[in-house]
């Protein structure tokens, strides 16, 4: 009796080698600088063509159905002249201690050893309860099987699964570039390191707002980023604990004032 | 009920089952075509073309479909209720509407778990979410309150099940007994060869009230697992400790009022109102006025810690639920019909009069529906990041499906009465009496 | 005699549901189309020896092992039997510069990535997914390339995130 326990605690063990969000292979971060980013929405235009994503039209976009697993968030303040507006790309921020994952009754959404929030879609059932929990709306919905007019469908990214209806899908980081990356990397008997790889919004931002890379290498530019001190994360009073790191726009408290940094720090 | 004899116990429950009148076809055919046109197609529609066809969106993603889930399960813990608590605090008035009341758990848990796949987006895959051993090596994730939904309502439907045969077997030996044709071969067989000597009394009621003990617990689990469905989540509005409780106790007062509808049409429709007395009446309205105190008790308490933890995220929603059109109007109508019309129980007089309970516990069961609709469809309209509210309006399709579940449950009870036993003979008998010398008068 | 009756039937549809179920599960298992060219992986591959990676080239660097083009065909049967009828359709292909339409036999779904590289690198022999091809002449799938059977693999070699669904699904 005592042999069988031992050998299923051995077996269990040794699925939780290399550890579960304690030990990554890597730990993908992407900072977003709010100082750089205008808000022009290039990046939402190549996540549409790096990702499959289906243009849902009028009526669907009409009823918040759009398909942009990247979005630009729109926040104005202040009436007519006197008016900020503030940008702000949100994303799936890969939470380490992701809410959407304790909800999946099929493990189709799961952390994976990269530290990312993966979203398996051919084993989504659609039970809705990965996107109810998801604290930042970025789960989108294959509402119906979506169709390519007839020259488009040349253009699909073959490296890219196209969902069927009935399947939840979010921001992979571009997961199959990471793919290729870490390919080439293993070839070479190194891991990988900035410059490997861009994710297709990185790629597009003609800002440079958005850095892609590895936490887990000190010298990485993200590394670097995120010890800035405008550093902030999407409602970290939630505890989510985003993969996600925002750098916060300095912006003039008053106008006129010239000294916005007070309160625009931390 | 002293007048009755054995004999016409008998012939009165096996009249209910043969003698079937054109009202009754008429009854049933009518439920199960609007069952068929309002669910069926509809539902064929929707796996055909997707989950588009109804009003979900974004960070809606949960609408009428869990509503009328929650709901369902609710009704189901009418039965459990009735039967197992009544019986083991050996309550006599529960024996002649325990049965339907078990019936009607069996049906709307039926329904709930009909409704789980209606609003799923690929449920020709639902049983990925069963754990068996597979040859992909996949497990499912037993920290889902998704999977632990799966564990508790099979486990619920499956004992209510048997909870329902059990109770029924010296029944079914009862009508065996008495019918003729094609109907004796079913019965025989449904009966388990039931004599009933001593040894198997003694068996059937060992069994039953371990059934009635093991259902209690698990009826109380059920509606709290569905409850941490939404507690779980970090949703303001549905970030709630006092969720299960509350779901429970929603739970007994919206099954006790189908109840007491329910009971009012089928007294009405079979004559059987020398078994289902106006006492019994009396006795489920005092048991909806209790279950309505609570309920007011909960809902405060809801509503007042949101407003004590003082987040905007939660503010926005109390504010959305309860003083925007059109939800407020819902909210507000829903205190009504479940916190203040019950209160009209305290008098014994409106207590025993059929009228106003069939008024009061109609519009608790609106009321209860209601309640479940707004915890799902004005907390994810207002989640966290403002860019991304949108409101949910449930489409023509959705509200479709929803009036046509409740012509299927109407359709399985009319189809119930007429092959089951819907009122239990050999427990109305222990409240008559023995037979005895003509004369005698049984004090 | 009515229970026996009853048995029987109740016998009889455990036993069609689980043959249907088995029918269904494995209808690729076998599975050996006609191809376009009547081409004989038992004379290439087998008598005359020729490396699988020789027409197949991509296999050591790419996710696809690739199927050879025409000009790979011609490349030889410019020369070697150009008389036989089977050469000759190969050589109007090349002619109405077409490519040949072979019907892939192992097909997976498009939800799996499955590099060709990966495998070939870590040392695994093309017959130990494709079976012994060097005999047949027909080529017939002998690997049921289910999930499963991959994950067996997997497990045996000790696979590092061998059992990730990220691995070869995205």
């Amino acid at each position: 009796m005592s042999g069988i326990l031992t050998r299923i605690k051995d077996k269990l063990k040794s699925y939780r080698v290399p550890g579960y969000r304690t030990k990554f292979d890597y730990k993908w971060t992407m900072v977003v600088d709010l100082d750089r980013c205008s808000g022009c929405e290039a990046c939402v235009v190549a996540c549409y063509a790096e990702n499959n994503l289906p243009v849902v039209g009028k009526r669907d976009c009409d009823v918040s159905r759009r398909f942009s697993w990247i979005r630009i968030e729109r926040y104005v303040e202040g009436e007519y002249p006197d008016v900020k507006v503030k940008f702000i790309p949100i994303m799936c921020q890969h939470c380490d201690t992701a809410p959407c994952e304790i909800g999946c009754p099929v493990y189709a959404t799961y952390h994976n050893q990269d530290g990312l929030n993966v979203q398996v879609y051919n084993r989504c059932v659609g039970t809705f309860t990965c996107a109810t929990y998801c604290t930042y709306d970025v789960r989108r919905f294959n509402w119906f099987t979506y169709k390519w007019d007839a020259p488009l469908e040349q253009q699909l990214n073959p490296d890219v699964t196209v969902r069927e209806m009935g399947v939840m899908e979010k921001c992979t980081f571009c997961i199959q570039r990471i793919r290729v990356a870490k390919d080439t990397a293993k070839d070479e008997g190194r891991k990988v390191t900035d410059g490997d790889m861009q994710t297709a919004c990185m790629q597009s931002c003609p800002t440079d707002a958005i850095t892609f890379g590895d936490m887990n290498d000190p010298n990485s530019k993200v590394s670097k980023l995120a010890k800035s001190p405008r550093r902030y994360r999407l409602l970290e009073e939630l505890d989510t604990d985003p993969s996600v790191i925002y750098l916060k726009r300095v912006m003039d408290d008053k106008k006129g004032s010239g000294n916005g940094h007070g309160s625009s720090h931390g | 009920m002293d007048n009755i004899s054995y004999k016409e116990v008998n012939e009165d429950v096996v009249r209910t089952m043969t003698k079937t009148g054109w009202k009754y076809w008429v009854a049933l055919i009518l439920c199960a075509g609007l069952a068929v046109a309002l669910w069926g197609v509809p539902w064929g529609y929707q796996i055909y073309v997707g989950q588009g066809v109804t009003g979900l969106n974004t960070p809606t993603f949960w609408g009428i479909y869990l509503a009328n889930f929650v709901f369902w399960i609710g009704i189901s813990h009418s039965g459990t209720l009735l039967s197992a608590i009544l019986f083991i605090t050996a309550t006599p008035w529960r024996r002649s509407i325990y049965r339907s009341a078990e019936a009607i758990t069996f049906f709307s848990v039926l329904t709930a778990a009909i409704f789980i796949f209606v609003h799923m987006g690929r449920p020709w895959n639902f049983y990925w979410t069963m754990p068996y051993f597979t040859t992909r090596q996949l497990w499912v994730n037993f920290t889902s309150p998704i999977m632990f939904d799966v564990f508790a309502i099979s486990t619920y439907m499956t004992s209510s099940v048997i909870f329902l045969y059990f109770g029924s077997i010296p029944d079914l030996a009862a009508v065996r007994d008495r019918v003729t044709g094609w109907r004796k071969p079913v019965y025989t067989y449904l009966s388990l060869g039931w004599r009933g000597t001593d040894a198997e009394w003694h068996w059937l009621s060992k069994s039953y009230t371990f059934f009635a003990v093991f259902i209690i617990p698990l009826a109380v689990s059920v509606h709290s697992i569905v409850s941490w469905d939404f507690a779980l989540s970090m949703v303001p509005g549905l970030n709630k400790t006092i969720f299960a409780p509350y779901f429970v106790v929603g739970a007994i007062f919206s099954g006790t009022a189908a109840i007491v509808t329910l009971m009012v049409c089928f007294r009405k429709a079979m004559k059987v109102e020398k078994y289902i007395t106006l006492m019994h009446f009396d006795k489920l309205c005092m048991l909806l006025l209790v279950m309505s105190l609570l309920w007011s008790y909960i809902n405060v308490v809801e509503v007042f810690s949101g407003w004590f933890a003082n987040t905007s995220a939660e503010n926005e929603t109390l504010r959305y639920r309860m003083f925007l059109a059109p939800h407020s109007y819902m909210f507000w109508l829903m205190i009504l019909t479940n916190s203040i019309l019950p209160l009209l129980f305290i008098f014994r007089r409106l207590r025993t009069s059929i009228f106003v309970c069939v008024v009061v516990s109609i519009g608790i069961n609106v009321g209860m529906w209601i309640e479940r609709y707004l915890i799902v469809a004005t907390s994810l309209p207002r989640k966290f990041l403002p860019n991304m509210w949108h409101d949910y309006i449930p489409s023509l399709l959705e509200i479709s499906v929803t009036v046509g579940s409740f012509f299927f449950f109407a359709m399985l009870f009319l189809i119930f009465v007429k092959v089951w036993p819907s009122i239990s003979i050999y427990e109305v008998k222990e409240d008559i009496g023995f037979p005895m010398r003509k004369g005698f008068k049984r004090h | 005699m009515k229970n026996l009756i009853i048995y029987i039937i109740t016998a009889v549809i455990f036993v069609v549901t689980l043959g249907v179920g088995y029918l269904i599960a494995d209808q690729y298992l076998g599975r050996a189309p006609e191809q376009p060219i009547n081409f004989s992986h038992r004379i290439h591959a087998g008598d005359n020896e020729i490396p699988c990676m020789y027409c197949h080239s991509y296999a050591e660097r790419a996710r696809v092992s690739g199927v050879p083009n025409v000009q790979r065909c011609m490349g030889c049967h410019k020369i070697i039997k150009t008389d036989s009828p089977e050469i000759q359709k190969v050589a109007g292909y090349w002619d109405r510069k077409e490519p040949i339409p072979w019907i892939k036999v192992h097909n997976l779904p498009d939800h799996v990535v499955f590099p060709h590289k990966r495998h070939v690198k870590a040392g695994r022999k093309c017959q130990e997914c494709h079976g012994p091809v060097e005999t047949m002449d027909v080529v017939k799938r002998i690997a049921p390339l289910k999930m499963g059977w991959c994950l067996k693999c997997h497990g045996k070699y000790d696979v590092k995130n061998g059992r990730e669904c990220w691995t070869c699904h995205t």
